[in-house]
């Protein structure tokens, strides 16, 4: 399961700027981007606490970071076999963001999903 | 004697993976002794949102883009007036020997302090004291940076109607890109930013359309003119929401990064450029026209980020820490991350000794110094007329790196004809990230300056207090204004360079109390010997700086006040470095030695 949203303290070319860091926390406009984070660790939390540490790969990363998701992508859909258009969508990143990718397939895009819907994808 | 870039390039990935295999693998195992079933604080305060387990790549992607910017391109090209060998065994050596374990060292403290930052860890190891004057020391360094970044920017876009339109193009396309990826189609980053990367292409296209057109006058603004311009954007960028030019500019910026270098180093490694520059030039003896001071210690402070950063402490007891799901995924992504960073040092400095000493220097000197150089260009004007501009004298080190990558690109097949575009596509991918770093940079710093003034009048502090806002981004603003409308990058990127060194002496020097306190005192030279080779080097050249260069300056007309500030605030920086060394000798005697003799003392009782 990949959980892509934007991050606060990621903000801002870091190098020879030491970046926003926690000083992320003080601006009000990622406020935005902060309420759909925690969101994501309201989920984070409630999938791991039903399966565990190990019952499920719950990995949440950033948009930038594409050269990890797409061959992890690749290696969902080759595995579980999803329809060919969410294929297609998660392939391209053809998705509003915050998403969930749970097998190649995209869930509750432009949202973050329920615990119930990710779970229906899981099962 | 000139030498070919292939064996720089293979030779410098061979020294780094062998210290990669032993000697930070010894540092890993016997120094931190990296203990996986220590939960990180990505488990023990997981919060799913600031601290949650992440995957080893995606968070050494994440680090490794935040570690690179700037600093590593312009430092080695300035570095190249002692020649390419300095620069490059300074980068290579620096990189592993300190570099690298500075970053891990300081990775790892905050992993084993909950996460915390570089101030926080020095507060805790050290003392309060310590950790107030490592905050001072932030301060200060981030406004000289800026500062520092900003004059390359400057000196690129000067009397240049193509890349001042480029460059102009990149904050309407952010701001469209905002609205696009936030208000219009709300989430929709990739769409977002393909959109942007098309119409950052176009704007250098057809920048060259403006340059010969009607409109090129209104893009060909002097010095002074950029440079207000830049001081308003920095401004006016760091008290915008962080979605309206910020987060946009970033997308744009993280993907360029990537692509751009990953470019550089495949052409080097197709086209593998003889070295014009010499090995090593007569300025190792001081007197250069870029960098007026001796190779030692010069060529220290000249390369900064590639070697070993300051900055890195920021960022490697910021988000990371809180995010690494095991000790042992420090190891590669601390130490592999900055190597691949002096990777990218070395890039830039082949790209620079590939033009000819006397085009180098006739790019990086003011034409009037450049004439008593007795120098004779050799391709100048042919580059110049085959990138569109004028390329005399123009300083600050970004001018000659896109010079030295347009013509590494345009030796690849099928690239011949393309030097103009891909010399502004390299000005707007530096301007890019630098802008970036101004946005941000005077954002960090307005909320530090906030969180000062909240001692002593308590809603100075609030973040959402407009005149409070105003005023401080002001203070910041005329602070690195001051720096780029009285300096030159020879007085510039010296004290950029000092106070960056110095951040990172500081930061091995908490590393050392680290290792102390954790009982592992024979293993404290890793951190040690580093420490009090950047902090001797460093501080040569700060004092060297106000003695050479700064004092004489009092004597000029004109340049008194200046003269005095850099002296005043290079020798501040200084004193803040040498109170942390002090109180960390206090802490590193009082554990090494007077716990020996309590524990003696209790042996003797108890017999």
């Amino acid at each position: 399961m990949i959980i892509v949203r934007e991050d606060d303290g990621t903000g801002g070319c870091i190098c020879c700027s030491g970046g926003m860091g926690g000083f992320a926390k003080k601006e009000h406009s990622y406020d935005g981007i902060r309420k759909v984070a925690e969101e994501c660790e309201r989920l984070h939390r409630e999938i791991r606490e039903r399966f565990g540490d190990d019952g499920v790969d719950i990995i949440q990363i950033e948009p930038r970071a594409y050269l990890y998701l797409i061959p992890k992508v690749l290696k969902d859909i080759l595995k579980f076999n999803p329809s060919i258009p969410s294929v297609i969508r998660t392939i391209f990143l053809w998705y509003p963001v915050p998403v969930v990718i749970v097998n190649g397939k995209p869930v509750g895009t432009g949202r973050v999903p329920t615990t119930d819907e990710v779970l229906r994808e899981l099962k | 004697m000139t030498v070919n870039a292939m064996p720089l390039v293979v030779g410098a990935l061979c020294v780094m993976a062998i210290f990669y295999r032993y000697y930070h693998g010894f540092i890993a195992s016997k120094v931190a002794a990296l203990d996986d079933s220590r939960k990180t604080p990505a488990h023990t305060m997981y919060d799913g949102q600031n601290y949650y387990p992440t995957n080893k790549w995606v968070l050494f992607g994440h680090h490794f883009a935040a570690i690179t910017g700037a600093g590593p391109l312009i430092g080695p090209v300035l570095a190249a007036q002692f020649g390419v060998l300095p620069g490059y065994l300074w980068i290579l050596i620096g990189v592993v020997i300190a570099g690298a374990v500075h970053d891990f060292i300081i990775f790892f403290s905050s992993v084993r302090h909950g996460g915390k930052s570089l101030a926080e860890i020095a507060r805790m190891e050290i003392s309060p004291l310590s950790g107030i004057i490592a905050s001072i020391a932030i301060l200060f360094i981030l406004v000289v940076a800026l500062a520092g970044l900003g004059i390359a920017v400057i000196n690129a876009l000067s009397e240049s109607s193509w890349g001042t339109f480029t460059i102009g193009c990149t904050i309407p396309i952010a701001l469209f890109m905002g609205l696009y990826m936030y208000k219009f189609r709300k989430g929709r980053i990739a769409e977002g930013t393909f959109i942007g990367v098309i119409f950052l292409i176009l704007a250098v296209v057809f920048g060259k359309d403006i340059a010969h057109s009607s409109f090129a006058p209104y893009f060909t603004l002097p010095k002074t003119k950029i440079t207000l311009f830049i001081l308003i954007y920095g401004f006016v960028a760091s008290v915008l929401p962080v979605w309206m030019l910020l987060c946009p500019r970033d997308y744009l910026s993280a993907f360029m990064k990537i692509g751009t270098i990953a470019f550089l180093a495949m052409g080097i490694i197709i086209v593998h450029p003889e070295l014009k520059m010499p090995l090593l030039t007569n300025y190792i003896h001081g007197g250069g026209p870029i960098i007026h001071g001796k190779l030692f210690p010069f060529v220290f402070i000249t390369i900064a980020c590639g070697a070993v950063s300051g900055f890195h402490a920021l960022v490697a007891s910021g988000t990371s820490p809180k995010m690494v799901s095991k000790e042992s995924d420090i190891k590669t992504i601390g130490f592999t991350a900055m190597l691949i960073e002096g990777f990218i040092g070395i890039l830039a400095l082949i790209a620079a000794c590939s033009l000819f000493p006397a085009d180098y220097f006739a790019i990086n000197v003011p034409p009037g110094i450049f004439g008593k150089l007795g120098l004779s260009v050799v391709n100048l004007q042919q580059l110049s007329a085959e990138t569109g501009e004028n390329l005399l004298g123009r300083t600050g080190g970004a001018v000659s790196l896109a010079v030295g990558m347009a013509q590494i690109f345009t030796s690849v097949p099928g690239m011949r004809h393309l030097m103009d575009y891909w010399y502004h596509f390299a000005i707007m991918f530096e301007a890019l990230f630098i802008l970036t770093t101004i946005d941000t940079g005077t954002r960090v710093a307005r909320f530090m300056i906030q969180e000062f003034g909240g001692k002593f009048y308590k809603p100075f502090e609030r973040v959402d207090n407009l005149p409070s806002a105003i005023v401080s981004t002001a203070l910041i603003t005329c602070g690195w204004g001051y720096f780029v409308f009285t300096g030159n990058i020879s007085t510039i990127w010296p004290m950029f360079g000092t106070a960056n060194q110095l951040l990172a002496g500081i930061a091995l020097c908490v590393g050392t109390t680290v290792i102390i306190n954790m009982g592992r005192t024979k293993y404290a030279w890793v951190t040690l010997v580093p420490m009090a080779f950047v902090m001797a080097t460093t501080l040569s050249a700060g004092w060297m700086n106000i003695t050479q260069n700064f004092i004489p300056m009092t004597q000029k007309e004109g340049f008194v006040f200046q003269g005095y500030i850099n002296s005043i605030l290079t020798a501040a920086i200084m004193i803040c470095a040498v109170i942390i060394i002090l109180d960390s000798f206090r802490n590193w005697y009082r554990s090494v030695f007077m716990e020996k003799k309590e524990i003696l003392v209790k042996e003797v009782v108890s017999d």
